[in-house]
């Protein structure tokens, strides 16, 4: 449940970036994230899909590196 | 164009946790996050709690609920100030939830504020409120083994309460094998056993409280 949160965070600070750098649309989206989160790439997707809808980034691939710490970041996106 | 970042995606909500901090150390207040499942007696604790506060120290209150003001009424029944946070279906309180709460405290008047979370063993973990320390509460109803099957929790929290240990003699739960392996999650773990009902290690806790 708490990824829903997670993604509404992810959706806000990459649209913040994204006007700085006058893109338009996000293609792709690389999250870092640590199994201390307990959060479920399932869950994760479907968050993504839901919230992103009508925004920069509705269609764009959310790429998950898991990893065994508890690292919780947008390693980088791209976008036009 | 790519754009590396490497940022938290919980920033936002860190910033905001890091600024209600700010609020409540320049009105000289503390605050504590009350962590534990749904069940496990936060509210019949934190009732007794208040009660032996009273004379001693200003306590507000802030309920978090996915819905109902039930617990807010119970604790506005002791007199002191409380507002609740209805999450409409979030499973934890966020900093921003937090933020808007905080407003409606006298915050120049109280010593001490404690947030009820969500009951939840998992999600509120993640989300730093803007409290000065986070307390578990585990009732040995639940079983002696949930310390270790949900670590993170009891990772970040300060002290855990044993709680409904009246009920010690009708459960299978052992409490030495249960504090050892809250000690092997975190070795500087406070922790309490406590029964609301009989009165028991309240007194130790809210010492312990007051001392912080």
């Amino acid at each position: 449940m708490h990824e829903l949160s997670l993604i509404h965070g992810l959706l806000e600070l990459i649209t913040a970036s994204a006007k700085v750098h006058d893109i338009k649309q996000v293609s792709l989206i690389r999250l870092v994230v640590g199994e201390y989160y307990g959060a479920l790439p399932e869950a994760l997707n479907f968050a993504f899909e839901a919230v992103t809808r009508d925004t920069i980034c509705e269609g764009a691939v959310l790429e998950l590196v898991a990893t065994a710490g508890r690292e919780l970041y947008v390693d980088y996106y791209e976008g036009d | 164009m790519k754009v590396i970042l490497a940022k938290s995606i919980l920033k936002a909500n860190d910033d905001v946790a890091k600024r209600n901090r700010e609020t409540l150390d320049r009105c000289k207040v503390k605050a504590v996050n009350l962590i534990s499942s749904p069940g496990a007696g936060k509210t019949t604790l934190l009732e007794k709690v208040l009660e032996l506060c009273k004379g001693k120290a200003a306590v507000g209150v802030i309920e978090g609920d996915i819905a109902t003001t039930r617990d807010a009424e119970r604790i506005a029944a002791k007199s002191v100030p409380v507002v609740q946070i209805n999450t409409q279906g979030a499973c934890h309180l966020d900093a921003r939830m937090v933020e808007k709460a905080l407003l409606e405290l006298p915050l120049e008047q109280l010593d001490l504020v404690v947030i009820e979370n969500v009951g939840n063993l998992v999600c509120p973990a993640s989300f730093d409120l803007g409290d000065h320390e986070k307390i578990a509460l585990l009732s040995v109803t639940e079983g002696d083994d949930k310390a270790a099957k949900y670590p993170r929790v009891f990772d970040a929290a300060t002290a855990v309460i044993i709680t409904k240990a009246d009920l010690l003699p009708y459960t299978d739960f052992d409490l030495d094998s249960c504090v050892k392996e809250l000690l092997q999650i975190k070795p500087q773990l406070k922790v309490f056993v406590t029964s609301a009902k009989a009165g028991s290690g309240l007194v130790e806790l809210v010492n312990w409280l007051q001392a912080r």
